[in-house]
């Protein structure tokens, strides 16, 4: 007999948890599955094998996730981890846990399923030794590794500063830390958003404690890089930079850590044939939701970074708007005060809107939205195909993701496009002239995530899938 | 925006089948125009399993079998000149192909339709059917609980993906003009042929011909003719990159020139236009190729597909002249025979007079079919 429940909710991270958290309030029977090993997400991955006083070392914010993560695993709502959706067909969700395949039924679905760190495609990116700074960071989390050996960082945002304050504060110095923000005067745009920087000021202090910080550490912070190129044989072993007024030079490094900001983790709403939109402002692909997260499938809910980038504070207001909706969607009797709830909901996101909107001004990925693409940069890691390849699959007749897919196998390997999808776009986009929008992207089937035929097959004996209550 | 073009043939479609004929009507001097969909359309181009085939072919259709045969015996032709004209190899292997039963019920039903085949061919035919021994004779990976098999050394195995791409390049090379985007929305007689809309194209040609796949079907209705060609669902599942294990090609499994093997099918007949995947049939898949092939299990599948089989009520190819100069050209195996489609096809569409090889593909005989039952 298939396992029912009223809502479940794909995620863990803060949107996933505070959905669960409202529903079950709400009288609701939800079930979490993250493929993670523990509740937390991506911001506060691994959270509850870290004890607190370790935890501050990666900075205040990450010290009240963990605790955040905890009081969650600890209040009994029913998550359980390692489970990765592998398809999802109607109201069955198929999932699969320690290798065997598992299934449940859910009246509504809450994609909370967060974001990826946005790819840039530069000359050599494809060489071991140069790896997302958001993904180190998680490895930094889980771990506490230090790169070996002579390291930058690169890209825009909080988090490259934030991350070289970090390693400092484990004893580790980058070389340099490259800054590729096109905006060349991110104060002078603070000023037309002074409102929402006065409400923000906490947030906007951070960023510039944390450039003092590097300052006295005497760590080089070099501004208007509009181009990187790493080189190297087997690996990296040298990075080089051009900056705006033209200069160029190049650091002997092994590894580069790389970060211009993410983007939606759209895979398992694209494969649910969910309506999404090109983000011009983002140029990446977004869901099209309605103001309480549901998107063009009815019934599934998609909230967090997930459904666009705002934050991890942001996360707990777009869940609160979607577990209403459900509620009410699902008969519950809802008190007065579920109506201030929503407004109290929606005026928070607003609010983290409005800063958002203020920091992406400050923060331009100047690699992403600036530098042209040249033709041996490689587009799909995966199958090796390069932009050249590209333009040329549209010089063949391509006019989109598909077509130029087969073409070229681009997209076809072991992500299955999660990383090339929306620069292939771009790209098409620029080679035909065409719009964005009307270029489309891949087309995502099941599985989510390699499964093997054994796994598929689901010929092992049964087995009870596993709670986890950590506590 | 409507923009006019003018051309002496419009190969009406996309896909493997319409971009072999337009190929090779340009290779006969033509001046065409393909005029296809969007990106997003459904191609079974797109999703096939790549077989050079003949064996099981016929039963329904005694002259399919020689004509698929001609087919694959100058297919090396095609894929050399591929290579040359447009630095594709679509890796063409004829090393001989194995049909795979599980179990006795469905090698007896397997024995029985190469017994028909045979037995309706003129001239040679060989085929052998294989019990398991002699099955893992030639293929040791092979299950023990495998009943047996049919093996023909007329097939083998292309890559679709890579004959689709040069087919296009080719196209393009020779001076073709492909028009994607929104496809024909209609047909009308002009007193110099015909005149096709898009929405956005307005194409004026002398001759058209319909390789739509199932969207020939539309296009008949234009015309006010009927063309029986309905979907048939096919679920495939592809796997990481594996070695080479073995050289003969299978039905349900094989191995491309990229590293990942391609394991197959469904044959879903009540699938509509849906081209989506299910577990049931995706489980069965893998089921059946572990049964097949054990050594399998730990191989990760990286991606399952639909794509839809475009069928004749015998399962065999349509060519026929259904309106004066518009040529009706559709199959389910475009692959295996596109080296016909090049050539013969092609020529027959050039000269618009049919050869005899080619004249009993015609829509009578299903008329002929449904009076008979009537
Ligand atoms: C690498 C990285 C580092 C980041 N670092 C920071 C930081 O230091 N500070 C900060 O404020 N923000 C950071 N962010 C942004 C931050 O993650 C988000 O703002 C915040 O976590 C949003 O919460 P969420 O619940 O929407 O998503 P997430 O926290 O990303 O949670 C999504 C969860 O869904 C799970 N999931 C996804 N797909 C599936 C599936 N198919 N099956 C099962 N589970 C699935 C994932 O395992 C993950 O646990 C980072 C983002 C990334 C990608
Ligand atoms: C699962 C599966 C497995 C297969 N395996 C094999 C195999 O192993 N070997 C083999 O030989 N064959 C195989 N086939 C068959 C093979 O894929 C097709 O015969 C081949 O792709 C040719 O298809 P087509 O060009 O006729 O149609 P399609 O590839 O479907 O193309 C039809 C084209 O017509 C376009 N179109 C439709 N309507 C219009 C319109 N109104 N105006 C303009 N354009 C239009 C479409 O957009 C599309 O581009 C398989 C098919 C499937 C589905």
């Amino acid at each position: 007999m298939t396992e029912t429940v009223d809502v479940a909710i794909i995620g863990a991270g803060p949107a996933g948890m505070a959905a669960a958290r409202d529903l079950k309030a709400l009288g609701l029977r939800v079930l979490v599955l993250d493929e993670r090993a523990g509740p937390g997400g991506n911001v506060h991955a691994s959270a509850l094998d870290r004890p607190q006083e370790a935890a501050s070392v990666l900075g205040g914010d990450y010290a009240r996730g963990v605790a955040e993560a905890r009081g969650f695993a600890a209040s009994g709502v029913p998550a359980r981890y390692g489970c990765s959706v592998s398809r999802v067909a109607g109201e069955t969700i198929h999932y699969l846990q320690h290798g065997r395949l598992h299934r449940i039924t859910a009246a509504r679905l809450v994609l909370a399923t967060g974001a990826i760190e946005r790819p840039v495609p530069f000359p050599g990116w494809e060489l071991p030794g140069i790896m997302g700074a958001g993904a180190f960071q998680l490895m930094l989390k889980q771990s506490r590794v230090v790169p070996a050996g002579d390291y930058v960082l690169c890209g825009t945002g909080p988090l490259v500063l934030l991350m070289a304050c970090q390693l400092l504060a484990l004893g580790s110095r980058p070389l340099a830390v490259l800054d590729t923000n096109s905006e060349a005067a991110p104060l002078g745009i603070g000023l037309s958003h002074l409102p929402t920087l006065a409400r923000n000021a906490g947030a906007v202090a951070k960023g510039l404690s944390y450039m003092a910080r590097l300052r006295l550490a005497g760590i080089p912070v070099i501004s208007g890089v509009t181009r990187l190129e790493a080189r190297g044989s087997d690996a990296v072993q040298a990075i080089r930079y051009t900056r705006r007024n033209g200069s160029s030079a190049s650091l002997d490094v092994r590894m580069v850590l790389f970060h211009e900001g993410v983007i939606p983790n759209t895979q398992l709403g694209l494969a649910l044939d969910c309506k999404h939109r090109w983000d011009e402002h983002e140029r990446c692909l977004i869901p099209e939701t309605d103001a309480y997260g549901e998107s063009s499938r009815q019934g599934t809910f998609i909230i967090g970074d997930a459904a666009g980038i705002l934050g991890a504070s942001a996360a707990p207001h777009s869940a609160r708007l979607a577990a209403m909706k459900i509620a009410q969607d699902l008969g519950c009797r809802l008190d007065d005060e579920a109506g201030g709830a929503v407004e109290a909901a929606r005026r928070a996101l607003n609010r983290e809107r409005r800063f958002r909107a203020f920091l992406d001004r400050a923060y331009r990925p100047g690699l992403a939205f600036a530098a042209p693409i040249t033709d041996e940069t490689m587009i799909c890691r995966c199958e090796q195909v390069t932009a050249g390849a590209l333009r040329q699959a549209v010089r063949d007749g391509a006019r989109g993701p598909a077509q130029a897919k087969v073409f070229t196998r681009c997209g076809m390997g072991l992500c299955q496009g999660r990383i090339c999808g929306n620069v292939v776009t771009r790209l098409i986009a620029e080679e035909t002239g065409l719009r964005p929008r009307a270029v489309g992207g891949y087309h995502i089937r099941f599985p989510l995530k390699p499964m093997s035929l054994i796994e598929l097959a689901d010929e092992l004996p049964m087995e009870e899938p596993v709670d986890e209550h950590i506590a | 925006m409507n923009t006019s073009h003018k051309a002496e043939i419009a190969v009406i479609g996309g896909g493997t089948v319409a971009l072999s004929v337009a190929t090779g009507l340009m290779r006969l001097g033509r001046q065409v125009v393909v005029i296809d969909e969007g990106d997003g359309a459904s191609r079974a181009s797109r999703g096939n399993f790549g077989l050079v085939w003949v064996q099981g072919k016929g039963d329904m259709l005694p002259l399919y079998t020689p004509w698929a045969m001609g087919a694959v015996e100058i297919w090396p032709d095609l894929a050399e000149w591929l290579q040359d004209f447009t630095g594709i190899d679509v890796a063409l292997e004829q090393p001989g192909g194995l049909f795979l039963c599980r179990s006795e019920e469905d090698l007896a039903l397997r024995a029985k339709k190469m017994a028909t085949v045979a037995q309706n061919v003129r001239g040679a035919y060989s085929y052998s059917m294989l019990d398991n021994k002699a099955l893992r004779e030639l293929v040791p990976q092979i299950g023990p609980d495998v009943a047996g098999g049919s093996y023909s050394p007329y097939d083998g195995q292309a890559d679709p993906l890579r004959l689709f791409h040069a087919l296009h390049r080719a196209f393009g090379k020779l001076g073709g003009s492909y028009l994607p985007g929104a496809g024909v929305k209609a047909i009308t007689a002009t007193a110099r042929g015909y005149r096709l809309e898009t929405g956005c194209d307005s194409i004026e040609a002398e001759r058209i011909v319909l390789a739509a796949g199932l969207g020939n079907a539309d296009l008949g209705r234009m015309l006010g003719v009927d063309i029986p060609v309905k979907p048939v669902r096919g679920q495939i599942l592809v796997t990481e990159r594996v070695p080479k294990v073995f050289d003969l090609v299978m039905e349900q499994a094989r191995h491309t020139p990229d590293g990942t093997m391609l394991i197959g099918g469904s044959w879903e007949e009540d699938s509509g236009h849906d081209t989506a995947t299910s577990q049931e049939v995706t489980r069965r898949i893998a089921s059946d190729a572990l049964a097949f092939f054990p050594f399998l299990k730990r191989v990760n599948v990286l991606r399952s597909w639909g794509a839809l089989r475009i069928i004749s009520p015998d399962a065999s190819p349509i060519y026929d002249e259904v309106a004066p100069d518009a040529f009706l050209v559709t199959c389910h195996s475009g692959v295996s025979l596109a080296a016909v489609h090049l050539e013969t096809v092609a020529d027959w569409v050039d000269k618009g007079e049919i050869p005899a090889q080619m004249a009993d593909f015609g829509l009578r005989r299903f008329h002929r079919a449904k009076a008979a039952a009537s």
